[in-house]
């Protein structure tokens, strides 16, 4: 009875509670630009003596062409190589060794691309001096001086990632020493040194091979997005093709960085025990230093309507696995909630339909999902359904299963109950992320820089609220259609001994 | 820069900093001259600890940020407790015990429930621990926790949803060697303990096919009662109310009185070796060096903390950073609780810079032997620790979690101080007397998995390498009783019935056949229909051809060489592919009632079944040196084969399978069935329906040979 009570009262009082604690914390939200376009947001937390940092870089691989794909990536390894009073012994003879390495990799890629009329003893010779100049450069590395900073004061979680949208760099330190932050991410993208290049490439080409040549998943989803993307640079991977790893220059990564990492396409996001207004300070202490310049031009490729269903089957040693994507709007669109709302509804706990139907019915898969974001949110993604099959089944049969639970989203409306549960899951997703600091960054900084608003990560909810049944019903007409479609699948072969 | 003049700019700085706001504009020439001030108080919560008379134990901290409460309980039981014979049943039972719902309740009902409350409540078992949790909006705290102590005290373990949680341990069975990294650290630490040790072995197909509900029932039975359970609650409540409600929902459980499990030791006596996991399909290497590691408690473990923190930091600047030879490098001094724990050194690296990351890894771990860390990086690995202390302390759910892990495993509460104070302790001079009396290379076990045709050297160059197998048992067959003398008479009197009822001399005569044949493939959306060419030549010779609308398969043996042919070309089958193929040719039925005198086969009887409606003679034919095994059901008034049954794998599942004959024809003095239906757990997989058979055509020899 009681119980009863509670449930119809929380339910009915959603909004009203909604509105309240997130209005709190909202006022606790500071946001300010520099003079020189660089924007700020802060998030007071009081609850320990720490804070998280994010820088938030608009640009990802998405801002690459053929040739230099893997260069965003690149140039977040390089943000970790210091700058000409970090990470250095003497700047001044440094520079001049690396100006020698550059010559050298030059050379050396000019008889390399001779192919097979390349003489091979000049090639020796060449590789020789390769090695001789990095290493004349690296005698004056401080290696990792600029990590070293970070940890030595207690600093936790540093670390950057790359994706189609953005690129981020991120760690927390104790509340005592967020001037270092400041220090450090100011020089970082004011006069940073790409030293080491060449070495760095050859860790990216590890990242390549444990991410995706040597990983079942990882090479799925490359071959993936290339079949689904025609145009869109959304269909290249973010770590890059390994010939354009082999070939970019030092030179490639500094244009990148002058096009892409002037203060007007960065956020800084800071969230934990601090003052905003000694943030405020801070920041135009430091940050201010960065000369202004301007947004780069946006991407001008738009993916055209898919015009017919496309299908890429991996045989390779590894389980089968079932990707079925389909192309749909960006972050901006009208429409976005209802994909989120779709997703929960297809994916979020085991009474969704995708487990009950295909894991818990059916049996023909271990575990099934529809994931609205694949391969960003910043232009037109997928939506992305997934599926591992489960032994014994066939991969057709979770597409057809897949299928099923498809027709049932554009022939029946969806009940009542079920968009309650997606709705009150919703908020309770958001108040779960709201107990970690780095997640907040995180978020700030993806609606802010998005969306061209932070307050959207809560607005979301009314919107994710707005949701009927018709408008999922309408959502599933319009985009799983079989010309909008991509299926990627993996098949065994057996493993040989 | 000189000393003095270094100083003479801090001076100026600082002074600046301490003349007025305007000051603050000025940047430090270094981020090193930055002064921070102390640290503000860290706030550590006091946790309310009380114990139920039954014996559970609870500990509660609030925490009124946000209107949510969570609860995480461990639980004293682990799949180091487990029948080595039934691994997998923990984790099932820890599955089954939520997806299962309670006797009152049914899993899925409250999958509904508990979606549509935004509330998760989950149990769970893992290696060394059983695990519960709740996470709830406040308003929702009664009902989570009533579902919990429900599912603790009255788990229904139905059988369709035991049957789920098997197809989910199978397929990771089945999935476990297809990432590389994830095979490289769970076989690194099989290595260790023991691959067959409590904290070694792994479920197998074989295992997971031998647990009932009955071993549900009791395995829960065993370990949970109140006095193994420590539950931890924080959140958005008042500690009295929170109190009182635990008492209320978890009060009435009554103790169990069974021992507390110990537990069970480690035996291992592995240390030094090279071990090599060979997989094909990668251009990368995993490369890890390492050996047992002691306990939390170890007297060592604060300075063996800092080593490795300066290990790992060298590992970083000069396998990754300086060499370029890994994405993935770094090390770990990861002890146990309450066994010894593992260290391990590891770095990834393309295929022909294996032997080179192999030697720069052995070459720091051998440094960190030689002297004692630098001053700098020695209070950059400490200071990395005891400067970040107030991130143990930013959230309440890992605040709780460590409390109840401490109590789980016998540590003091103030286990984290304690721990602070030793790394305070911990001088250069422990790190190298650590490094020297805990990190002996030459003790040092070394796994590395990769495509060993790609090495720049071989691996045999560092010492004796082990071959290590991950290849997956399938599962064994079914175990017959001795044969009997009487059971040998009459298996080979029924099958010898059967031989005449065949063809009789015929039979004897015969030396190869063409089955051409329309395969049918039953799937829920329908059949796929493929059509196939069989040759069989019966000394043991075996042509298959399928035409797929892929382009034709044909798989050859000439009783040497396997080879399969595709659109890709010609190759040597794969093991697996061979012995399939001889185990095609061993249970032939033509082939195997030409081979009953065969000294390598037993023919046995088995049993008097009924197989639709009326009784069928089961004959078992086994070659154990080959470990193969089939059974045939032989209608006793016909003298027919009804079916076959035998161990394989339809579509990568492992099971029995089941081949039923009908539409038995004669051809050429012979008898057939021109029906074959496969069967596997009771379910129509596929049929053969026969178009054209030639006896002794006469195939050459050559037909049979590798192209």
């Amino acid at each position: 009875m009681v119980l009863r009570f509670l449930l119809a009262a929380s339910l009915a009082g959603f909004p009203l509670a909604a509105q309240d604690s997130f209005a709190e914390i909202q006022s606790r939200v500071t946001q300010f630009t520099l003079a020189n376009g660089m924007q700020f947001l802060v998030l007071e937390r009081h609850n320990a003596p720490v804070a998280s940092f994010l820088t938030w870089a608009d640009v990802g691989a998405a801002q690459e062409v053929k040739g230099i794909t893997g260069l965003a990536h690149i140039f977040e390894h390089m943000a970790f190589k210091g700058t000409d009073t970090i990470g250095t012994r003497n700047y001044a003879e440094e520079r001049l060794a690396l100006d020698r390495v550059d010559q050298a990799f030059a050379a050396l890629q000019a008889e390399r691309r001779k192919g097979p009329r390349a003489d091979p003893e000049k090639l020796k010779k060449l590789e020789a001096d390769f090695k001789a100049a990095q290493e004349g450069a690296g005698k004056f590395v401080v290696p990792n001086e600029f990590g070293e900073a970070i940890t030595r004061e207690g600093g936790r979680g540093l670390n950057a990632s790359t994706s189609w949208d953005w690129t981020t760099y991120y760690y927390s330190l104790p509340s005592n020493s967020i001037e270092l932050w400041f220090y450090l991410e100011s020089e970082r993208f004011l006069k940073p040194v790409l030293r080491e290049f060449y070495k760095e490439r050859d860790v990216v080409m590890e990242e390549r091979r444990m991410r995706t040549e040597s990983h079942p998943i990882g090479k799925l989803i490359e071959e993936f997005l290339a079949a689904a993307y025609k145009a869109h640079p959304y269909g290249e991977p973010v770590v890059g093709h390994m010939s354009d790893l082999e070939n970019i220059t030092r030179a490639d990564a500094e244009a990148f960085f002058r096009k892409y990492y002037s203060p007007a396409n960065l956020t800084g996001v800071v969230v934990g025990d601090v003052d905003p207004a000694r943030i405020r300070k801070l920041a135009e202490t430091y940050f201010g230093r960065i000369p202004g310049g301007q947004k780069p031009e946006p991407l001008r490729t738009v993916e055209p309507p898919q015009e017919a269903e496309k299908r890429i089957t991996l045989q390779l040693q590894a389980q089968r696995l079932v990707l079925v994507g389909y192309h749909k709007g960006d972050i901006l669109h009208p429409d976005h909630a209802v994909y989120e709302a779709l997703s929960s509804l297809l994916s979020e706990g085991r009474s969704s339909r995708l487990y009950r139907s295909l894991v818990r019915d059916k049996k023909v898969a271990v575990q099934a999902f529809g994931f609205p974001g694949l391969p960003g949110e910043k232009y037109p993604g997928l939506f992305l359904f997934a599926a591992f099959t489960a032994p014994g089944h066939t991969n057709e049969e979770v597409e057809k299963a897949l299928e099923e639970e498809i027709e049932k989203l554009k022939n029946e409306p969806v009940r009542p109950e079920e968009l309650e549960g997606v709705k009150r899951r919703a908020r309770a997703n958001l108040i779960q992320q709201l107990r970690d600091n780095s997640t907040m960054a995180f978020q700030l900084a993806r609606w802010q820089v998005l969306t061209g608003d932070w307050r959207n990560l809560f607005r979301y909810l009314d919107r994710i609220h707005a949701v009927t049944p018709e408008d999922i019903q309408r959502v599933a007409r319009a985009t799983f259609t079989r010309a909008n479609r991509t299926v990627g699948l993996i098949e065994p072969v057996a493993a040989a001994k | 820069m000189s000393q003095s003049v270094r100083f003479a700019i801090q001076a100026a700085v600082l002074g600046l900093l301490l003349t007025g706001p305007s000051a603050a504009q000025r940047i430090p020439k270094s981020y090193k001259d930055l002064k921070f001030p102390p640290l503000g108080e860290i706030k550590v919560p006091e946790p309310v600890r009380f114990e139920l008379a039954n014996g559970m134990v609870v500990y509660l901290v609030e925490d009124h940020e946000l209107p949510v409460i969570g609860a995480t309980a461990m639980i004293r039981t682990g799949a180091r407790w487990e029948p080595p014979e039934k691994a997998g049943l923990a984790a099932i039972t820890g599955t089954v015990m939520r997806t299962g719902g309670s006797t009152s309740r049914s899993g899925d009902q409250l999958d509904e429930e508990l979606d549509r409350l935004a509330a998760v409540v989950e149990t769970g078992i893992g290696g060394d621990s059983g695990r519960a949790m709740v996470s709830v909006l406040k308003e929702d705290i009664e009902r989570g926790l009533e579902i919990l102590a429900d599912l603790l005290r009255h788990p229904a373990f139905p059988e369709d949803k035991i049957e789920l949680a098997k197809i989910a341990q199978r397929d990771a069975i089945a999935r476990r060697n297809d990432d590389p990294s994830g095979v490289a650290f769970r076989e690194f630490a099989r290595i260790l303990y023991g691959k067959n040790s409590p904290y070694g072995r792994l479920p197998e197909y074989e295992t997971i096919n031998a647990i009932t509900r009955e071993d549900l029932v009791r395995f829960h039975r065993e370990f949970f009662q109140p006095e193994n359970v420590i539950l931890g609650v924080w959140g958005d409540f008042r500690s009295e109310e929170m109190r009182a409600r635990i008492e209320r929902i978890f009060g009435a459980w009554p103790r169990g009185g069974r021992p507390k499990p110990a537990p069970p030791p480690v035996e291992s006596r592995t240390a030094g070796g090279i071990y090599l996991i060979h997989k094909e399909d990668v251009n990368q290497s995993w490369v890890l060096l390492g050996g047992l590691a002691g306990r939390r408690d170890d007297p060592d473990y604060f300075a063996l903390t800092v080593a490795n923190g300066v290990l790992s930091w060298r590992l970083l600047n000069n396998v990754r950073t300086a060499a370029g030879l890994a994405y993935a490098t770094g090390s770990a001094w990861d002890a146990g609780w309450d066994r010894p724990g593992i260290f391990r050194a590891f770095g990834n690296t393309k295929l022909e810079t294996t032997a080179q990351i192999l030697e720069a890894i052995r070459a720091e771990i051998a440094k960190l032997r030689q002297a004692e860390p630098t001053p700098s990086e020695f209070t950059r690995a400490r200071d990395a620790i005891l400067k970040g202390f107030a991130f143990e302390f930013d959230s309440t759910e890992e605040i709780v979690e460590r409390i109840v892990g401490y109590e789980y495993y016998g540590y003091p509460r103030d286990y984290l101080q304690r721990f602070r104070a030793g790394i305070e302790k911990v001088t250069p001079a422990d790190v190298l007397r650590a490094a020297q009396s805990r990190l002996d290379p030459d003790k040092l076990t070394v796994l590395v998995l990769g495509n060993q045709k790609g090495f720049e050297r071989p691996l045999s160059s560092f010492g004796k390498v082990v071959p290590w197998d991950i290849s997956i048992p399938q599962p064994k067959q079914e175990q017959l009783a001795a044969a009997t003398p009487e059971a040998i008479a009459r298996g080979k009197r029924i099958l010898n019935a059967v031989r005449d009822a065949l063809g009789g001399a015929r039979l004897d005569e015969m030396q190869d056949y063409v089955l051409e044949a329309s395969l049918t493939m039953s799937t829920p959306q329908g059949e796929f229909s493929l059509s196939s060419e069989s040759t069989v030549n019966l000394q043991g010779k075996l042509l298959e051809k399928v035409r797929t609308p892929v382009g034709e398969m044909v798989q050859g043996f000439d009783g040497k060489t396997a080879w399969m042919k595709t659109p890709q070309g010609v190759r040597d089958a794969p093991a697996q592919m061979r012995n399939e193929i001889e185990a095609v040719l061993f249970r032939n039925t033509l082939v195997l009632l030409r081979s009953l005198e065969k000294p390598e086969l037993t023919v046995q009887w088995v049993a008097t079944e009924q197989w639709q409606g009326k009784p069928v003679e089961v004959v078992a034919v086994s070659d154990a040196a080959r470990k193969l095994q089939v059974k045939l059901s032989v209608d006793p008034q016909t003298n027919l084969p009804v079916k076959k049954t035998y161990a394989g794998a339809f579509l990568g599942a492992p099971g029995e399978l089941e081949e039923v004959y009908s539409d038995w024809r004669e051809v050429g003095g012979l008898k057939l069935p021109f029906s074959t239906v496969l069967v596997q757990g009771g379910q129509k997989r596929g049929e053969q329906k026969v178009t054209q058979v030639r006896i002794n055509p006469g195939v050459p020899e050559s037909a049979y040979a590798k192209p």
